[in-house]
């Protein structure tokens, strides 16, 4: 796996650390949550209202970049912005993906196509900014219930989980079900959602040295996130469950069970199952 | 499950039988965008100029399917009259163990054994087909994405006995056979041969400041091997390692160029399958207008990065766009048709065509076989 924990524990470099901190005299983003950003230049960021950062990945990407991390308000910004590029599409946008903390928007390759994008952004991103920070979920936001089957074959390191946690396996079921989790985006594999946050009281680092495959279904656990794999694939997430669900399938009208933005809660069931709703 | 997408059948009748698969081969056109909100990375051939040119050769739209054959190709069995191309790196290409020369459309006789060899320089090689490849697409692409067994020919590289369908050619075969391609691309090197070097061009990655000056100085300093465990999804970078900061950073939408510095690990050139969100800092990003390059690094390739500018990548890519589009116009005008039969080879000029078009000559390779017709297009002028 190559999706990290959702802490932004970014490294301090400069101020403390005078004596030898490994970056402080690049650019980057260490800078995004910690320092004043300064004056645009060559590979760094523009920046945009309300402490927003643009990077330019190349001639046909920008990266928009809240400020706040994972415990802020940045991914009520991200949405914003998704909703907005998605009702006012620009011409020169040509997909764009929602992150945690950030969107990257593909356009039109040249300045031809950046320039209408970035003249977009710094026009859109203050009505965005504005949005209510944690507002009351939007009566249209969708609701995904994931039936699954916890411990056992389906779910082998629920007793380790249990055991690193000092709780019961019963008691980190309940947990682990009773959070309404967001889907922060997708990603690692066609429809992998990273949701979260998961409860303090669920906190693990991933596994030291990942396992080889877990079946299609498997519900992973680490750090603060949780996870369903659509494929049989290498884990490096604790496996605590697993969903007969079908996460991804592109014979479906909709191929994909779990939308960005999405909320989704875990409904323990037996080994034979259950269906998923989506209200 | 998803394996079945690719397996509905198909109208067209099959018309290449898979005798050796090759190293990786697999169906190909330029990518599945739209999807990356989604985790689907785009996808499509490595090298798309290489297969728009095979494309174009061939008589195809830019994006119909081809094949990506990697550092070994395949050895096919035409099961009816068909026109094929091949670009990218450079390979032997063979009808009937009869050498052919890359670059032009050549007629292929059903029955007749098409046999792509071993890369020398570059990875990647395309085969074009008359009418394209046509499996049936998945969201909007037929490219293979085998990570989620997705699209191009059951979600797989191909394998001994695959029967492949090839859609109706855009004009009469007879009419796409002998086109080459222009003679400022078809002398431009397709690639690197393993143990060569290479410069690429790149832009500063958003994520630059979380390894040490020192390391980034190493980094654009030296010269990276390319991993043999490098594939689709990536390019693994052997050379200086980059010292990257503790700490975590959020999971962000990747774009194909990113160069990756997971902690204590060999940096990753991202390719078209890669992923589309990660979490490791992007050190530099190869833009667009050379990603196909960096999809023609063979193992064992050296590549030194070369900081540009963005108004550089702006001009590079209309540069490449442009050249794209120049190629496939003067293609067009092919007036002549070349043949390689089990019979033998022959020529015949097809006298249609624009009057514009007697200017236009075919690459610098052995064409004897057809200068007995005069200076090509020499009647059209």
């Amino acid at each position: 796996m190559r999706g990290r924990a959702p802490k932004v524990a970014v490294q301090e470099a400069s101020r403390g650390a005078a004596g030898g901190s490994p970056c402080s005299t690049l650019p980057g983003w260490r800078r995004w949550t910690l320092f004043p950003v300064p004056a645009a230049g060559p590979g760094q960021p523009e920046p945009l209202p309300g402490g927003a950062e643009l990077f330019t990945l190349s001639e046909e990407a920008l990266l928009v970049r809240f400020p706040g991390g994972l415990d802020g308000t940045a991914y009520t910004r991200v949405r914003a912005l998704d909703r907005r590029l998605a009702e006012q599409r620009a011409e020169a946008v040509r997909e764009w993906v929602p992150a945690y903390d950030s969107l990257l928007i593909l356009h039109q390759p040249g300045a031809e196509g950046r320039e209408p994008v970035a003249r977009f952004l710094r026009q859109h991103l203050a009505a965005a900014l504005d949005a209510v920070p944690d507002p009351p979920d939007p009566p249209a936001e969708r609701i995904v219930e994931v039936p699954t089957c916890y411990g056992g074959e389906a779910g082998p390191d629920l007793p380790a989980v249990s055991a690193l946690l000092g709780l019961s396996q019963e008691e980190v079921i309940r947990l682990h079900s009773a959070t309404l989790y967001r889907c922060y985006l997708l990603g690692f594999m066609p429809g992998f959602p990273y949701l979260g946050p998961v409860p303090k009281a669920l906190l693990l680092p991933r596994l030291a040295h990942p396992r080889g495959k877990v079946p299609a279904g498997s519900v992973g656990l680490a750090g603060r996130q949780t996870g369903i794999y659509p494929f049989s694939s290498p884990a490096g997430w604790h496996i605590i469950g697993r969903t007969h669900l079908r996460l991804f399938d592109p014979a479906r009208d909709d191929p994909f069970l779990i939308h960005p933005g999405d909320r989704v809660r875990f409904v323990p069931v037996g080994p034979a199952g259950g269906e998923a709703t989506v209200g | 499950m998803v394996r079945r997408a690719g397996e509905t059948g198909s109208p067209a009748p099959p018309a290449l039988e898979v005798l050796q698969p090759g190293l990786f081969t697999t169906v190909q056109d330029l990518g599945r965008p739209g999807y990356r909100r989604w985790g689907l990375p785009p996808a499509g051939a490595a090298d798309r100029a290489a297969l728009q040119l095979a494309n174009a050769l061939v008589g195809n739209p830019p994006g119909a399917a081809g094949l990506e054959m990697t550092l070994q190709g395949a050895r096919l069995l035409a099961l009816q009259d068909l026109v094929i191309a091949l670009t990218g790196a450079e390979a032997p290409l063979t009808v009937n163990e009869e050498t052919v020369p890359a670059g032009e459309s050549v007629w292929v006789d059903r029955g007749s054994i098409v046999g792509v060899g071993t890369a020398r320089r570059g990875c990647r090689m395309y085969l074009g087909v008359a009418g394209g490849i046509a499996v049936p697409p998945v969201l909007g692409s037929r490219s293979t994405y085998t990570p989620a067994a997705l699209g191009g020919f059951r979600g797989r590289p191909l394998v001994r006995g695959d029967r492949l369908p090839v859609g109706p050619p855009a004009a009469p075969l007879l009419s796409l056979a002998g086109r080459c391609l222009p003679p400022e691309l078809a002398g431009e090197p397709a690639g690197p041969a393993p143990g060569e070097e290479v410069e690429l061009p790149c832009l500063p990655g958003p994520g630059a400041g979380w390894v040490t000056g020192a390391s980034l100085a190493r980094f654009y300093g030296a010269a990276y091997t390319i991993s043999p465990a490098s594939n689709r999804m990536g390019c693994r970078l052997l050379g200086p390692p980059l010292e990257v900061a503790e700490g975590e950073l959020l999971s962000h939408g990747l774009v194909p160029g990113s160069i990756q510095a997971p902690r204590g690990g060999d940096p990753i050139l991202v390719l078209v399958d890669g992923q589309t969100t990660g979490g490791y800092p992007v050190v530099a990003i190869v833009p667009g207008a050379d990603l196909d390059r960096a999809g023609q690094l063979p193992p064992g390739a050296r590549v030194r990065w070369r900081p540009v500018t963005l108004d550089e990548a702006f001009r590079r890519r209309a540069r490449r766009d442009a050249a794209l589009q120049r190629a496939a116009v003067s293609i067009r005008a092919g007036p002549r048709f070349y043949a390689l039969t089990p019979a033998g080879r022959y020529t015949v000029e097809l006298g249609q065509g624009g009057g514009d078009r007697g200017e236009r000559e075919c690459a610098g390779r052995e064409t004897d076989h057809r200068d007995h017709h005069g200076s090509p297009g020499g009647e059209l002028g």
